[in-house]
Order: structure tokens, then sequence, then C-alpha cells
């Protein structure tokens, strides 16, 4: 059989192969190239970014329990100017290819950062985190608001070039998923990125306290595959857009499970800190399970109930 | 940078050294000599059960070979002394950075341990030992006698050990106490010495009280709940000194810092 056209097309954008690293857990895609290319990969998703850097919160930032992570980072990052000036340059130089995940204070705010992108050279893309549990102003707010949503999507989509892509990245901690997909679909979104993480808690039995200052953290890892995989085929039978899945990937069959509900792509996160080169192995082992099951591209994996995205 | 490697490694040898204390000997290559301080994150193996690789100072390394000791303290460490010889974990090594001995060995340096905080300094013991400057006093503690990984010094080659314990301290070679009795008593006639010292937070934190009262300088291997081992995740954070003091990771810029570099040790107002 012929090789497997693993390439998939978010909006104008081309990427090689369906398999990026989530925001947030592969840092701004430069830390690891010691042992892997970054350019392998379909994407880098990098760490959220906002227009000035954050501290994040306090310690304790994450709790491992048995089948996932909590974690309550608080966007802790570099701020867009000085990832602009000191990372971008070097992802450029490698050709990675790259989305710059964007969180805002205030909804306006995220047409002002891409604004100030379009004056650089070596992104894709761009992934709006409206989803984010971990902070008071966290985007949360906004990205539970279907009117918002459309705002910004909306307003974005009028500063974008047009050969780069927007992602919307969705909380799972809503209702109905699907009516934020549909604002950021009516608004003009190329993709659709679910999940973030689950909110959760953690107890200190001694102190009997939350874990977390913040009480609130977010969940992830495998013990959330299933809400994450339950999540896209929400949005799938909602959207005709390609749906970006992420959530508790940490083998093959977990990418295989996303293209069946719907994903066109995925993205890798927790269980990179296990095995850094993961997506790496994904990549290749995606290659060889979708021949093995004789399909020519990883939109054949796609449940046929869902019909042609 | 250090040359990291990352890859699968075989359970070569395990010996049981002190009470749920053992010494793991993986099969591993390191692209680079391991320094004092310097650590690995090491994923037991199992996905299903566990999310993250566990952070491990490194005891000693050569060709081929890779050498922890760990304490049981959770399931991550009792899945790692458990395993059967032969079976694989993946190890992502040297990490961080480490006591820089290139300066330090010129020093007259007094190294202070408590508990599993003896890898490193037993690793910089060895080193300053090849070099031949030894440490003036090497000094650690634990709770009671059992919990001495006496094997581990056995041979020799990381000089004496002075050994503090707060219980049966009845053995004949024992000093009944905290370490930082030991301390005091090896500042008097070494004034000018550098201290070097890992263990709880609380010893390390009185050990800082000490060098400052008595001008003495002190670096530390800090310990932090890691995710990734790599800078990458943020979880491991500590505040630099100053205004408004940057917020570096353990296992990036760490785990080994002067004490006087990191907030909460520098801005603690003594006991
Ligand atoms: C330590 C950590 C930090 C994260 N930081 C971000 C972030 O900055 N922005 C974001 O959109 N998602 C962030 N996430 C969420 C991930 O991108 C991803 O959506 C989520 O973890 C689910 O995927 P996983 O189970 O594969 O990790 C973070 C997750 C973790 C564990």
């Amino acid at each position: 059989m012929k090789g497997v056209d693993l390439s998939v097309q978010l909006g104008p954008v081309t990427f090689a192969n369906p398999i990026f690293t989530a925001s947030g857990t592969w840092g701004y895609g430069l830390d690891f190239v010691d042992l892997v290319d970054p350019a392998a990969l379909g994407a880098v998703v990098t760490k959220t970014l906002t227009a000035v850097p954050r501290r994040g919160n306090p310690q304790p930032r994450v709790r491992e329990l048995r089948h996932g992570l909590l974690n309550s980072i608080g966007l802790e990052n570099v701020g867009l100017q000085a990832f602009l000036r000191e990372k971008l340059p070097a992802l450029r130089e490698r050709g990675v290819r790259t989305i710059l995940s964007l969180a805002a204070r205030e909804s306006g705010e995220f047409a002002t950062m891409v604004a100030e992108l379009t004056r650089h050279e070596g992104w894709q893309g761009v992934e709006l985190n409206l989803s984010c549990p971990n902070v008071a102003e966290g985007g949360l707010d906004f990205g539970r608001d279907p009117f918002r949503i459309r705002e910004i999507v909306d307003s974005v989509r009028q500063v974008l070039p047009a050969d780069r892509a927007l992602l919307v990245k969705l909380t799972p901690n809503v209702t109905s998923i699907a009516d934020l997909a549909v604002a950021a679909q009516d608004a003009g979104a190329h993709a659709i990125s679910c999940i973030n993480t689950v909110v959760g808690l953690e107890v200190d039995l001694e102190t009997r306290r939350p874990v977390f200052p913040r009480a609130f953290a977010g969940y992830s890892g495998p013990a959330i595959l299933p809400i994450a995989l339950a999540k896209v085929w929400e949005v799938a039978r909602a959207v005709d857009l390609p749906i970006v899945g992420i959530g508790g990937i940490s083998s093959v069959e977990d990418v295989l499970r996303f293209l069946v509900v719907g994903a066109g792509a995925v993205q890798v996160g927790t269980a990179l800190f296990a095995r850094p080169t993961l997506a790496h192995d994904l990549v290749k082992e995606l290659e060889e399970s979708l021949i093995t099951r004789g399909c020519a591209s990883p939109m054949q994996m796609r449940c046929e109930e869902l019909g042609r995205s | 940078m250090t040359d990291r490697r990352y890859g699968p490694a075989l359970l070569r040898a395990k010996e049981s050294v002190a009470r749920e204390t053992w010494v793991l000997r993986y099969d591993f290559e390191m692209g680079s000599v391991a320094l004092p301080g310097q650590f690995a994150m090491v994923h037991p193996g199992c996905d299903e059960l566990f999310v993250l690789p566990r952070p491990l100072s490194i005891l000693d390394a050569g060709d081929g070979w890779i050498d922890f000791l760990v304490k049981v303290a959770g399931r991550g460490s009792r899945a790692l002394v458990e395993a059967d010889l032969g079976s694989a974990v993946r190890i992502l090594a040297p990490l961080g950075r480490g006591f820089d001995l290139d300066s330090l060995a010129c020093e007259t340096l007094i190294l202070v341990a408590g508990g599993v905080g003896v890898v490193p300094l037993h690793l910089a013991a060895r080193r300053l030992v090849e070099r031949g400057r030894p440490a003036r006093r090497a000094i650690f503690g634990a709770r009671a006698p059992e919990d001495l990984p006496r094997q581990v010094w056995s041979d020799g080659r990381g000089g004496d050990w002075e050994l503090w314990v707060q219980e049966g301290a009845e053995e004949g070679d024992l000093h009944p106490g905290l370490v930082t009795e030991g301390l005091e008593r090896a500042l008097v006639d070494a004034a000018d010495a550098t201290i070097l010292a890992c263990g709880p937070t609380a010893m390390m934190q009185a050990v800082v009280r000490i060098g400052r009262r008595t001008g003495n300088r002190v670096w530390l291997c800090l310990e932090e709940q890691m995710g990734c081992g790599a800078g990458v995740c943020r979880a491991c954070v500590v505040d630099l000194s100053g205004d408004p003091g940057q917020r570096v990771t353990v296992c990036r810029e760490g785990p080994v810092f002067e004490s006087s570099e990191i907030r909460f040790l520098a801005e603690e107002t003594p006991a």
C-alpha cells in the first residue's frame, strides 16, 4: 500500500502531520532540541503568552494523582514581547511550525496582541486560550459566554493575516461546549481545540484544607481522556470545523480514538512529562497504525455517523 | 549545558542499605560526567500507574551505569525498589546545575546532609577526595541508627563522615542530636569554611541561619515537587532574592543555589 498522507489542514494552513504539543507542557518548543527535532512535529503550541509577563501562582503548583495530574501554574510566562524577541527567531530558524497560545485580561486585548504579531514572521497560527481555570482573570469568564467568544474571534479575524490559522481552545467546564464551538465557528475560527483541563480539587487531610491556595486546579492526563473524547464528539456533531483533540493522550491508540470521534489533529500534553519524546514517537506510530488499518489518511478513521467534516 | 540522554534503562543491581532505603543501579550511559547535585528524572515504567517521572539525585555514575539512593516515600519510590532485576525504567539525565566543584574545591568545605540529602553530598565528597582536596568535615544526620546507609560509605572513597542520630546513639561512633550541633562544632576550627548542605527544609533553614550568624557562605541543593525536570512545566519554581525577584525553576536553574540567592531562605528572620 502507498504511504499515508498525514497532513492536516486548519483553515489556510497545512501541517505535515496531526501531532502537536499542548500548550504549557513543552515550553516554547526549544527545550528538548538536544533529544528531538521540534520541526518534525505537526506543530508546537507555545505556553500561553500574555501581553505582559506573568509570575503565576504560589506553591504548590502540581499534585500527581493516580491517573492524572492537578496543576495550578497560573499562566506563568515570559510575556509576548520576550517570546517574540528571544524564542520566535530560533523557532523560525529551525523551521518549527509554531502556534502561539494567547490569553488576555479583557476581550479587546486578543486583537491587540495578534496585531502586534503581524509584524513578525515565523508563526503559523494562534490558539486563543479561552479556558484557563487557574487565574482569576483567566479568560474563563469570557470563555464560557458564546456572545463574548463571538466578539473575540471576530476581532481577531479582522487583524489576522489571511495565511494564518485561528484556533480557539475551549473549556470542558461548561454545560454545553457545543454552543461555544458554534459561536467560534460563526465568528470565523478555523479550528476548535478541545479540551483544556477539567476543574478539580485535592484535599490535604492534615490541614483539612484544599491543597492549592486557589482551591481549584486543572486536571489533566489519562483520567480525562474519556471526558475529552465526549467533548470532541459533542463538538464534531455541532460544527463543520476541524477539531484538535486534547486530553489524556499517552499512546497511539488514544490518538486513533480522537480521530474516530471527529478530531483532525491532536495535542499531547501531560504525557510529555513522563516521555519527552512521546509526540515524536506518535508521529511514526500513527503512520504505522494507519497503514495497518488500511487508512490512507487520518480522516479515514472518523466515525461514519459523524459524516464528513 | 550538560549532555542529557534519554531512554530506557535496565535495573542491574539493588541493595538494601538502610531502613526502607536502597541503592539501585541501572545500565545507563550519560553524555557527560554528572556533577554532584545533578539529578535524573526516572519514570518507573508502568505508564498506566505513574503520570510523572521521579526526580532522583545522582549518587554516582560511571561507564554505562548510574546509581541512585531511594528511600521509599510513596507509590513511585516503592515501585522502583520493588522492581525485579532486569526490568526497565526510563531515565532523563543528567539534569540541573550541580555544585561547581571547580571553584568550590579551592575552599575549606563542610558538608552537611540529612536523610536522602546525603546523595549529592556523598558524590561531592568523592569528587573532592579524587581531586586531593577532601572536605574538612562531612556530617550526616538521620533519625535513628537503622536509617544510616553505611554501605554507601563503606569503601571509604568519600572520606570520613561524622554520624548524628536523634535516637539510639548508644552505638559507639554515633553522636546524639542534630547535624546543626555538628556544624556549630566544626565551624569552631574552620571559621572560614563554605558549607554545602542538603536535607529536609527545616534542616537547611537551620544551616542557613547558622551560616548567616557566623558569616559562612552556604550552598544548598533544593528539593521541590517537579513535573518535567526540564524547566518547561514551571511546577518547581522558587523566587530569587531581590525586587521583584526573578522566578526560576529548581530543576533547571537549580537544584543547587547559594542560600542568599533564594528569597525564602535569604529573608527569613533569625529564629
Ligand atoms: C502543567 C500544565 C500547564 C498547562 N498550561 C497551559 C497553558 O498555559 N495554556 C493552555 O491552553 N493549556 C495549558 N494546559 C492544558 C493542556 O494544554 C491540555 O489542554 C490539558 O493538559 C489536557 O491535555 P493532557 O491530558 O494531554 O495534558 C496545561 C496543562 C498542564 C498539565
